[in-house]
């Protein structure tokens, strides 16, 4: 198992940092302090976090080494001891203001743990921030923040995107020095996009595996929480700490939990890989090189390597994922009104009136357009032609990718088609133009798949993204393939 | 790599996706009035012209499902199957009146304040 390139060569194993903090070799509370002034410090820099939550992680440092002190028989399992853990800004932490990085939740403080935090704190994770993201999620680019907020920039060269949504996870991933694992949400490519354009491992699992509790959604049928890290042994240990069923979410899957990190290093002679060919037509040529070089590696270490055709997933996955996707988002926003949390204006005007007033000044333009597209998909007339067409063709995705894994157990494609662009690009962008950049990912999305980012560029340069492709429920088939690089 | 790859691409996946609507383009400046007033936005006219262009150049991109033929197809709600979920309804600890009210600037005698309904 390797670092991801670029990584400071003395940055600690988390399991070793782990081991470290159970036997007191290290401070927590020194230890703590000192991530937290990196972060400030890179934060300032780059604008990967909304949030940096000092005061929860002091105070949860200093519970841990009480805990370590005089109860070591509790924490001696602990599997995230001490580990400082980044949290996207659309999912639920206590007490720490929760925005999806819209400014229609400015000062929204939750009153509960999302069940994925809940599960990080349970394990020992520490709370750092709450990291940068498109508004709602609603883009690839991070640029589509709300009002007032900060665009994070790429950690290898600030004048390009970290990608998008989970940007600002995708970015502190790779600049931290000390041991960091994030916490991403994918929609339609969330996770993998910002992990290819920061060159770091993202794992957005299958349709179910993380309990969506406490998420702020987006499109309930496609959300996913998952893990970003520097290494795939991170991505591993976090997944396993936050998969599984929660009886507060009734679409979390009730089967059995795999102890993820098992399958690293276990080998891979003779998996079957099928290649997407069509995902290798009219792509950035360094993106090309770099993912040819990567399917070589896994090839040398004995995976059996054939092209597949998928074309269905490729010409019809962007249509059917936008028009589910806004469908869904426009009757999801439609709670924000201005009332109970979040921002509130001054009581003026009949409810129409007042919920327009807030609404109109507080969401961002890709809000307000998606909303207006989601409400036409659905609307009385064309609801045939879009949503449930969509619906339909969604079963059909799945269904083509169903047939080859019986044949094949990962499937493999560029993460993006392009290197991670630069803002003076992405400004020249066409809405239209913004939302084909997710044509590799939105497919597997829609049919619930897991799918697995590995950076793949070796020489240092802007980072490039291989997307490894697994069966429903089968990441660990991913983790093992990820473990090679 | 600059920006001519990255616009290449772009119309490149355009033309292989094809953009021509097969069905009728139905988006305008009314109907995105309408829907914004649906949506309980408020659009000034210079968005109403933009959102109408972009809005139109999108659902000529999503009319590419008009290509595939769904006649005996099933709809997915969900992308893998998910049974009915049930629990006991047992009464449990919830937020406290007081909590829950910190959240809102507008509240009166230990109720959200909203505003006029009629």
């Amino acid at each position: 198992m390797a670092t991801s390139r670029g990584q400071k060569q003395f940055k600690m194993n988390t399991r070793e940092f782990v081991k470290s903090i159970k036997e007191e070799e290290i401070d927590l509370i020194e230890h703590t302090h000192k991530a937290i002034k990196e972060t400030h410090k890179i934060n300032k820099e780059y604008g990967f976090f909304n949030t940096i939550s000092e005061d929860l992680a002091i105070e949860q440092a200093k519970e841990i080494k009480k805990q370590i002190k005089n109860n070591y028989n509790i924490v001696k399992n602990k599997k995230l001891l001490g580990v400082m853990v980044s949290v996207k800004d659309n999912i639920c932490v206590k007490g720490i203001e929760c925005t999806a990085g819209s400014n229609i939740l400015r000062g929204y403080k939750p009153l509960f743990d999302s069940t994925a935090v809940k599960r990080i704190k349970e394990e020992g994770g520490i709370i750092l921030g709450k990291t940068a993201q498109d508004e709602f999620g609603f883009g690839s680019f991070s640029v589509n923040v709300g009002k007032g907020f900060q665009i994070p920039k790429n950690p290898v060269d600030k004048t390009r995107s970290c990608g998008g949504s989970s940007g600002g996870a995708g970015g502190i991933t790779k600049k931290a020095t000390f041991p960091h694992i994030a916490i991403g949400e994918s929609t339609g490519g969330s996770i993998v996009n910002p992990a290819a354009f920061c060159g770091v491992f993202g794992l957005c699992p299958t349709y179910g595996r993380v309990s969506r509790y406490g998420l702020i959604d987006y499109a309930n049928s496609l959300d996913k929480i998952g893990p970003l890290g520097s290494d795939i042994g991170d991505v591993a240990l976090m997944l396993e700490t936050i998969s599984g069923y929660d009886i507060n979410e009734s679409t979390s899957l009730d089967y059995p939990v795999d102890e993820y990190s098992d399958y690293i290093n276990k080998g891979i002679k003779n998996m079957k890989i099928g290649i997407i060919k069509e995902t290798f037509s009219d792509i950035d040529k360094s993106v090309e090189s770099n993912i040819r070089a990567g399917i070589d590696k896994l090839e040398e270490h004995g995976a059996k390597i054939q092209e597949i055709s998928l074309k269905l997933p490729i010409e019809q996955g962007l249509a059917t994922y936008y028009v589910l996707a806004s469908s869904e988002a426009s009757t999801n926003l439609a709670k924000y009104c201005g009332m109970r949390y979040g921002s509130s204006q001054r009581l003026e005007g009949n409810f129409n009136e007042y919920f327009t007033k807030v609404r109109s000044s507080e969401f961002g333009d890709e809000v307000k357009r998606r909303i207006i597209l989601g409400t036409f998909a659905r609307m009385s007339g064309y609801r045939d032609a879009y949503y449930l067409k969509a619906t339909k063709i969604r079963s059909m995705i799945t269904e083509e990718y169903k047939k080859h894994f019986k044949k094949y157990d990962a499937l493999i494609s560029p993460t993006t088609p392009i290197l991670p662009p630069k803002f003076s690009e992405i400004e020249k962008l066409k809405p239209v133009q913004h939302y084909l950049m997710d044509v590799m990912t939105v497919s597997p999305n829609l049919a619930g798949l897991p799918h697995l980012n590995v950076p793949v560029e070796d020489s240092g340069e802007i980072p490039v993204g291989m997307m490894i492709i697994g069966d429903h429920l089968k990441e660990g088939n991913l983790i093992k393939l990820g473990s090679v690089f | 790599v600059g920006e001519e790859i990255l616009i290449f691409s772009c119309t490149k996946f355009l033309n292989n996706i094809s953009i021509r609507p097969t069905m009728k383009t139905i988006i305008d400046f009314k109907i995105v009035e309408h829907l914004a007033k649906l949506s309980r936005l408020e659009l000034s006219n210079e968005e109403k012209i933009q959102f109408t262009d972009e809005i139109k150049e999108i659902i000529d991109v999503f009319s590419v499902l008009d290509k595939v033929d769904t006649d005996k197809v099933p709809s997915s709600i969900q992308p893998v199957d998910i049974k009915n979920v049930l629990r006991q309804d047992e009464p449990e600890e919830s937020f406290s009146q007081e909590d829950a009210l910190k959240l809102d600037h507008n509240k009166k005698d230990g109720y959200f304040k909203g505003p006029k309904a009629v």
